[in-house]
Formats: C-alpha cells, sequence, structure tokens
C-alpha cells in the first residue's frame, strides 16, 4: 500500500521583468493506495499529475508533507528506501539505446542488490510475461514504439516491486501493444499488486481502474470509484465526468 | 566486496560498456591516435624529407658588375661548387640544387627588381660597385619569398667565402702566418648532453602538449554524452529510478570518461613512439642520423611516471568537463559550454613549450599547466619528486572537488528536470529570447571566460600603450562594453543584471565606512601573509602603479580610484555576483566571486587580499540590495591607497601594520554593513507601500 499524506511541492518561477512568483504545483494532496488496486490518476495538462507522480515515486522530495510505503512485511518504508519498492515509468523515462531489453534487466537487478542467477530466473518470467521472446535480444534502438514500451515496462518489474506507477504508458502505442500493457496490469492487479495510473485516455482509465483521482491546479478534485462517480455527477461514462468535474470548473474559474 | 563498490563497480562496467559502443568516442579513443595522429606525423615527416632532398630546386640569380676588382665569374664557380656536396669517404659527389647565373648589363632598379622576382624571372639580384677601395656587393630579395631568401643565403655564404679569399691571400703576400693571423684564438664546441637527453628535450616540448590534446579530445565526448546527452535521450529519470545515491552515479560516469582519456593518452604515447622509433631505427639503417644514437630504455622510467599523471589528468578532466556539461540540456548546448573550457585548458595544456615556466610550488598547484611541465621535465629527467606528489595530490584534490560539486548538481531537482534555463542566450535565435528574463549560468559561462581573455590580452595591450589613461579606456571597453553589448542583444534587463536600485544616501555613507575598513584589513592581511611567507608583491606591478601614482592626483583618481570602482563593480558585483545570488546559496555565490575578483588581480598576495575585498563587496551588495554601496566602497579603498602612497611617509604607512588598526577594519567593516543593511530594509518598505 502506498500513503500520500499533505503532499505539497512549491516551484519558482520567473516572470516577465525578472521577477519570480512561488507557486504550488502540488498543493495539499493525500490519498491512499490500496494492495490489489488500481487507481487512476486523472486531470488535465499542467495539473500536477507528473510531480506527484514523481514524488510518489521518490523521485522528487516534497516540499511539505510525506510518501510512505507499507510493505508486504508491514514495515513502513520512507525517503530514499522507497525506489525500492516501486516500479516507475514515466513518458520521460527511456531506455539505453546501445543495449539490448535482457543486458537492461541484468544491469537494474544488479544495481538492486539481485544475485546474477536470481536474475536470470526473474528475466525469463519477464520475457515470458510480456511475450517479448522474439526482440529480448536486440539492441533497444532497433525495437518499434510498442516493443521499447514493453521493454521499459521489464525494467520496472526485475525487482519485483509491490507498487507501480505508471505515468502514461500507452502513450502513442497502437491498439495491440496498449491492450498488451491494460492485460499485463490487470493481471498484476490480481497478484496483489498496487498500481497508479496516470492516463489521458478515459476509457483505458474506465476499464482498468478501481478509483479515480482526479487533480486540477495541484488539488484533488475527486477520489471515489467510477461507478459513484457517474451517479454523483449523472454521467454516462468517465470522459462525461472529467467534463463535468474539471472543464466546467474551469470555464467558472475563467468568468469569475 | 562491500556492497557500496559492488554498486560502483556496476554502475561503471554499464557506462563503459554503453560508451564502447558509441562508435563516434570509439573514432575519438582509438582510431584517433592510433591511425590519425601517428599519419600526420609520418606525412608531415615525409614532406619534410621530401623539401629537404629537394634537389631539383634551381635558383636564378642575376648579377650586374660594374666593380673593375670583383670577378663575376669567380662568384659564379663559388655558387656552383656550393652547390655540390662531397663525400670525402667515397669522393662521391651529390648536387644539391642548381644555380642560374647571368650577369646583365644593365643595372635594374628597385621596383623592377622587386616585380620580377614576384614574376619569379630570378630569385635573387646582385649589384656590385667598388666604393674607394672597397668593393661592394648589394643583394636584392624578398625576405617573404622562400626561394628568394634561400638564394640570397647562398649568395652571401658565396661573398664571404671569397672575401676569405681575398684576405687570406693579402696576410700571404705581406708575409704573415694565415693561421695565427687570421685565427688567433681557436674555439670548439663540446656538447655534453647524451643523444637521450638531446631527444628527451625535443619530446619533452611536444609530448607533454599531445598528451593534453588527446586526452581532451577523447574526454570530451563521453563527459557530454554521458552527462547532457544522457538528459536529451531520456535515460536519465531512468537511471535516477536506482536506490543509489546520486554520488555513486557521478563517480562511475566521471571514472568512465577518465578511462576514455587513459585509453587514448597511452594509445597516442605507444603509437607516436613507434613511429618515432622507426623513424631512427630507417634512418640509422640509411645512414641519416651521423651517429645519434638513442637508448629508448632511458624513458623508461619517464613514462611510468606520466602514466599515474595521466590518470589523475583525465580525471581531472572529466570530472570539469561534467561540472560544466551537466547544467546543459541537450548535447549541441554541452558542446557550446565546452569551447572556452577547453580554450583555457589547451592554452595551459602549452605550458611545456615555454622553457621559462619551471615546475615550483605554485605552477605545481595550477591545473594542466603543472601536469605539461611536470611530464616536460621527466623526459629531460630533470624530475623532481617532491614536485611530483604535490602535482599529483593538487590534481587529486581539484578532481574530488570537482566531483563533489557534481554530487551535489545530481541532487538538484532543477538540474535534472529543470526547463533548460541555462542556455546560452547569445546561441538562442533573438526572435525566440524573452525580454527581461534574469542571467542564466550557461550565459555566466560564456560571458566571464570571454571578457577575461580579452581583458588579459586587448586591455594589457592598451594599458602598456597608453598607460594611465590606459586603464579607464580598457576597463569600460571590455569590463563594461561587452557585456553590456550581450545583454542588450539578449534582451536583459540592464537594471536588474547590475542591481542599479535604489539606496539611501546612508547607505552610501555605509559603503565608504565599509570601504575604510577593508582597506585596514586588506592592508594587515598582506602585510601577515608578506611576513609568514616571505613572499612579496610582483615588482612589476608595484613599479606600474608607483609610475601611475606619480601622476596629477585628479587624474589618477579618475583613472585608478573611480574606473575600477565602477567598471570592476559592474562586472564583478553586477553581473557576477547578481546573477549567482539568485542561484546559488548566498555563501557559495560570495565565496566563487571573491575567488574569481582575487585571481583577476594576478598577483599571490593580492589574490588573498582583495579576495577578502571581493567578500566584503559582495556582502554590501547583498545586504544593500544596490551596487552603489560597493561602488562607493571600492572607490574609497582605492582613494585611500593613492593618498598613502602619495603622501604619507613609510612610517605612517608602516604603522597601519599594527593589528589594533585590523580591529578598527573589522568594527568599520560591521558598523558599515549594519547600516547599508538597515537603510536598505527602509527602502524595500517604502518601495512595497509605493508598489501596494
Amino acid at each position: 500500500m502506498i500513503r500520500a499524506k499533505n503532499l505539497v511541492k512549491t516551484f519558482t518561477k520567473t516572470v516577465q521583468k525578472n521577477r519570480k512568483i512561488e507557486f504550488n504545483a502540488v498543493d495539499d494532496i493525500s490519498f491512499e493506495a490500496e494492495k490489489g488496486e488500481i487507481v487512476g490518476l486523472l486531470g488535465p495538462n499542467g495539473a500536477g499529475k507528473t510531480t506527484l507522480l514523481r514524488m510518489l515515486a521518490g523521485l522528487m522530495a516534497p516540499t511539505e508533507g510525506e510518501v510512505s510505503v507499507i510493505a508486504g512485511d508491514g514495515e513502513t518504508v520512507r525517503g530514499e528506501n522507497l525506489k525500492r519498492h516501486i516500479g516507475y515509468l514515466s513518458a520521460n523515462t527511456k531506455l539505453y539505446g546501445r543495449f539490448s531489453a535482457r543486458e537492461i534487466l541484468k544491469f537494474y537487478g544488479r544495481v538492486y542488490g539481485m544475485e546474477d542467477e536470481a536474475i536470470d530466473r526473474r528475466t525469463e518470467e519477464i520475457i515470458n510475461v510480456l511475450g517479448m521472446e522474439k526482440f529480448a535480444d536486440n539492441r533497444i534502438d532497433k525495437l518499434s514504439t510498442g516493443q521499447m514500451q514493453r521493454a521499459s515496462i521489464s525494467r520496472c518489474l526485475i525487482h519485483d516491486p509491490e507498487i507501480y506507477i505508471f505515468d502514461e504508458p500507452t502513450l502513442g502505442l497502437d491498439i495491440l501493444s496498449s491492450s498488451a500493457i491494460i492485460d499485463f496490469m490487470k493481471a498484476e492487479k490480481e497478484k496483489g499488486k498496487t498500481v497508479i495510473y496516470s492516463t489521458h485516455y478515459m476509457e483505458e482509465a474506465e476499464y482498468l481502474c478501481d478509483r479515480i483521482v482526479m487533480i486540477n491546479e495541484g488539488k484533488i478534485v475527486c477520489n471515489d470509484s467510477f461507478d459513484n462517480l457517474k451517479k454523483d455527477t449523472g454521467s454516462q461514462n468517465l470522459r462525461e465526468v472529467f467534463r463535468k468535474l474539471i472543464e466546467n470548473k474551469m470555464e467558472s474559474a475563467a468568468n469569475e | 566486496m562491500n556492497n557500496k563498490w559492488k554498486i560502483i563497480k556496476t554502475l561503471f562496467l554499464k557506462e563503459v560498456c554503453d560508451v564502447l559502443r558509441d562508435k563516434k568516442a570509439i573514432m575519438m579513443m582509438v582510431f584517433v591516435p592510433v591511425i590519425v595522429y601517428p599519419l600526420i606525423m609520418v606525412v608531415s615527416m615525409a614532406i619534410a624529407s621530401m623539401v629537404d632532398g629537394n634537389n631539383d630546386r634551381v635558383y636564378d640569380i642575376v648579377v650586374y658588375n660594374e666593380s673593375s676588382r670583383f670577378d663575376a665569374e669567380n662568384l659564379e664557380n663559388v655558387l656552383k661548387e656550393n652547390a655540390v656536396e662531397k663525400n670525402e669517404e667515397d669522393g662521391s659527389e651529390e648536387q644539391l640544387y642548381s644555380i642560374n647565373y647571368e650577369i646583365s648589363d644593365k643595372k635594374i632598379s628597385e621596383e623592377e627588381c622587386k616585380n620580377k622576382i614576384d614574376d619569379k624571372e630570378f630569385d635573387a639580384y646582385i649589384e656590385i660597385t667598388d666604393i674607394d677601395e672597397k668593393m661592394d656587393v648589394k643583394a636584392f630579395y624578398m625576405e617573404s619569398v622562400n626561394e628568394s631568401s634561400d638564394a640570397m643565403d647562398k649568395v652571401r655564404k658565396a661573398v664571404d667565402s671569397i672575401s676569405d679569399d681575398i684576405v687570406q691571400k693579402n696576410v700571404e703576400n705581406a708575409g704573415l702566418d694565415t693561421n695565427s693571423f687570421l685565427n688567433p684564438i681557436s674555439f670548439e664546441k663540446s656538447g655534453l648532453s647524451s643523444d637521450e637527453q638531446m631527444a628527451g628535450m625535443l619530446m619533452g616540448m611536444i609530448l607533454p602538449m599531445m598528451i593534453i590534446l588527446s586526452i581532451l579530445i577523447s574526454v570530451m565526448h563521453p563527459s557530454i554524452d554521458l552527462t547532457a546527452g544522457e538528459k536529451e535521450r531520456g535515460t536519465l529519470e531512468t537511471l535516477l529510478m536506482l536506490p543509489v545515491s546520486g554520488k555513486y552515479i557521478v563517480l562511475s560516469k566521471t571514472l568512465t570518461a577518465a578511462m576514455c582519456g587513459v585509453v587514448t593518452a597511452i594509445l597516442n604515447i605507444l603509437s607516436m613512439s613507434a613511429v618515432f622509433i622507426i623513424f631512427i631505427e630507417q634512418s640509422k639503417i640509411a645512414g641519416m642520423m651521423g651517429g645519434f644514437n638513442i637508448e629508448f630504455s632511458s624513458f623508461i622510467s619517464a613514462m611510468l611516471i606520466t602514466f599515474p599523471v595521466i590518470i589523475v589528468t583525465a580525471l581531472f578532466m572529466s570530472a570539469i568537463f561534467m561540472c560544466f556539461t551537466c547544467f546543459a540540456k541537450s548535447y549541441k548546448e554541452a558542446n557550446s559550454y565546452m569551447s572556452p573550457v577547453m580554450i583555457v585548458l589547451m592554452f595551459l595544456g602549452y605550458g611545456s613549450m615555454s622553457p621559462t615556466v619551471e615546475l615550483n610550488q605554485y605552477i605545481a598547484i595550477v591545473p594542466v599547466l603543472n601536469v605539461s611541465v611536470l611530464i616536460r621535465d621527466a623526459l629531460n629527467f630533470k624530475l623532481d619528486y617532491s614536485m611530483f606528489l604535490l602535482v599529483l595530490c593538487s590534481m587529486v584534490l581539484y578532481s574530488v572537488l570537482a566531483i563533489l560539486f557534481l554530487s551535489k548538481a545530481y541532487n538538484s531537482e532543477n538540474l535534472l528536470f529543470g526547463d533548460g534555463k541555462n542556455a546560452i542566450s547569445l546561441f538562442e535565435k533573438r526572435s525566440n529570447i524573452k525580454k527581461g528574463m534574469p542571467v542564466t549560468i550557461g550565459d555566466l559561462c560564456f560571458i566571464f571566460p570571454v571578457v577575461i581573455l580579452i581583458y588579459f590580452l586587448l586591455g594589457a595591450l592598451i594599458q602598456a600603450k597608453y598607460e594611465l589613461v590606459g586603464m579607464p579606456l580598457s576597463q569600460f571597453l571590455i569590463l563594461v562594453g561587452i557585456p553590456v553589448a550581450f545583454f542588450v542583444y539578449a534582451k536583459k534587463d540592464l537594471k536588474k543584471v547590475y542591481s542599479f536600485n535604489k539606496c539611501s544616501p546612508l547607505s552610501l555613507v555605509g559603503g565608504v565606512l565599509t570601504g575604510i575598513g577593508g582597506f585596514l584589513i586588506a592592508s594587515i592581511l598582506g602585510d601577515a601573509i608578506m611576513k609568514v611567507t616571505g613572499i612579496t608583491v610582483n615588482e612589476r606591478l608595484v613599479d606600474t602603479f608607483m609610475k601611475f601614482y606619480s601622476q596629477n592626483v585628479i587624474l589618477v583618481t579618475v583613472c585608478v580610484a573611480l574606473t575600477p570602482a565602477i567598471a570592476e563593480e559592474m562586472f564583478f558585483r553586477g553581473v557576477l555576483f547578481s546573477a549567482l545570488k539568485d542561484k546559488l546559496k548566498p555563501v557559495y555565490s560570495v565565496l566563487i566571486v571573491s575567488v574569481l575578483f582575487g585571481l583577476f588581480h594576478m598577483d599571490l598576495i593580492k589574490f588573498f587580499t582583495t579576495g577578502a575585498l571581493g567578500a566584503i563587496l559582495c556582502l554590501l551588495t547583498y545586504y544593500g540590495g544596490s551596487i552603489f554601496p560597493s561602488m562607493f566602497a571600492h572607490f574609497t579603498i582605492n582613494f585611500v591607497s593613492i593618498i598613502l602612497t602619495k603622501y604619507a611617509t613609510e612610517q605612517m604607512a608602516q604603522s597601519l601594520n599594527n593589528p589594533v588598526f585590523g580591529i578598527v577594519g573589522v568594527a568599520a567593516v560591521a558598523v558599515g554593513l549594519f547600516i547599508v543593511k538597515n537603510s536598505n530594509k527602509k527602502i524595500v518598505e517604502v518601495v512595497s507601500a509605493a508598489e501596494t
């Protein structure tokens, strides 16, 4: 389980005439993602999703608040050690073009402190699960976009983390490749893994997520199951929920 | 193996593997030192031997003989005899070049002669006349034309030889002993240097520069690729997801780039040595070396000493390069950061070429220059092992400092996830530059070395030519003019760049008080350092200033007190400090600017005194929120110095070194800073109230 408690991230922005202003990209966000749950993180561009995910993954230190992971053995983990329990993938996390997926998995496994035998075993498992047999030994820069994304996901799995944080993993992929990734996440959820999933594709979130957390301007707008959100907003689908909660709010803010 | 080292080893092996799969890196690391450099050497040697061995060359010499006594035909014979080399052992002859000799019956004017040499009608024109009892030979040639110069040399040699013959005949006719009369003192030189020492001297001039150059070139690509390149490819965030400290990542990257430098330098030495040995052996077989016999094994110890020096140099360069390239967002941007760094390091690497630069405790701590001179000394069999250790220690220390800085940088979110606000504005399309944006680190990295380089080259020239007036001329033109032009192009807000902010008259008084205190502190500090170390201020510097101070007091005040108070403050406290204080902690900004200000004064004692003053002036700008108090303080320091030098007695000046004045100085600085800080607070309150 992963818990975000009163997370705040403040940045300084330079505007014209050298004037500096401070703003909260993430503003007092608290939520939890349970074991065996897929939480969808949605919001418009610039809402603070990537900053929030980076803080959850331990890549960025929060200005205020705290991220903690309750590991399988019940131990609460904070700070630098978070990374050992998390597999993080974003649109910005690319792989080394001059290596093959198998070599990358070996390198990551070794840094995570795994023995070579365990790495080899785990690598075969991952290659099998993600259907990478045909290209696992090819250089990354020779792979197609879909193959590359599967190789990226494999990198997150090598240390068998309890929590996956995926930031738009299906961006730019064809239907077949994105289906493979979605199916994989469903399967991982069944194994009791926690998944935080950020996307702009509402249909994907609707199909995949147990709970939806929507954020706008760094603040949580809603945090509930898809069914409850539909009921509360009187909407037919998630796209409509999104428009009602975010778009209408943005319009009314603009009118004010 | 310790877990920490296991992780570093894994990261290092991954980086090495990544670099070795990069064709560009292999090109720089192996292809260039093993193939390109030796090829250049072989081709240049071949060209040189072709030029030397070119016996088809014909020199056209035209002679106009007006003299009744000079035998022009004899000159032709001597010229032609000199063109043939006789082997005394087997009596064989070799034609070195040919002479085309023509006696003209018409005098040629200088202008006509010049045109004919230009048109290659002949190479030299000789005019022979009688002046009283002497024969006068005038050779007209063009110094800028090689063939013409060579032809003149040959004529000179022939005329000297004829002249010697005439003298010898005259002496003989007078019945004197020619040998004792013409050569009353015999001179014979006997060189004591061994062939190895001669070869060492030659290699010592070229090899250090070649080694440094090869390390520079081979380290540059991986340094950029592993930092800015990694950011550009998007793999940095992937790497940072690993549960390892930024220190390990930085260390593995630095070691990888350093390894490339070491491999290249060693390959370079081996390939160049191979070419050199083959050349020497071929020459021996061909009997061309004239008994020049080198025992190559005598250079083994020099090479062994060179090896650890290469390692620390490569480590230093990779760490320094990465300190710059880690700020860049792309390979292209990193390349632009590297240009000034490369120029400075290459300049230091040329140290071995200058025989006046000797390895002492000061040179031993100047990075790269120390290595260059150390390798030269090792090849010259003159190595001082204490200097060797000092060079190694200083280079390791600089590398460690750079790695620590890099580790900090790799923990900085702004650096890793920032939006490229470090780019150099000059390389941006002007229409894309947003008006009034702050000065970036990239801007500083570009403008600082450019201005300093121009100041020490062109500024020194202006000051040497115009003396006292050259000071304001060079300072306003270079320290103020160039940055202002740059910032206008980059659409910066000059008021913000230079901290030209409002300040109260009281804060200016605070500035003056701080200046007086600063002067007292600097004076005692300088005296104490001189007493402890026994080092004195550079005499040439003192002489120059004494010469300046002897002139009209108003002129001296304007040129030596007012000018630096404006120009140096605008550059150091304005451009540098005002930009740095927004990006770094105040203590680091003050430290960096004071060190640079100290170095700017180019003297060891002045480095400490002006460094301390630089720190005080930075604090004034920081607390005052404006550059004007520090300008007033700077003017006060210089003005007090002028007045004391001009009017105070030696005894009065000496009495200022009493520690009591030191305490007074510290108190004055403290009170001055307090006044400036408080009066600035009021200004800020008034401005905020007005804005509200």
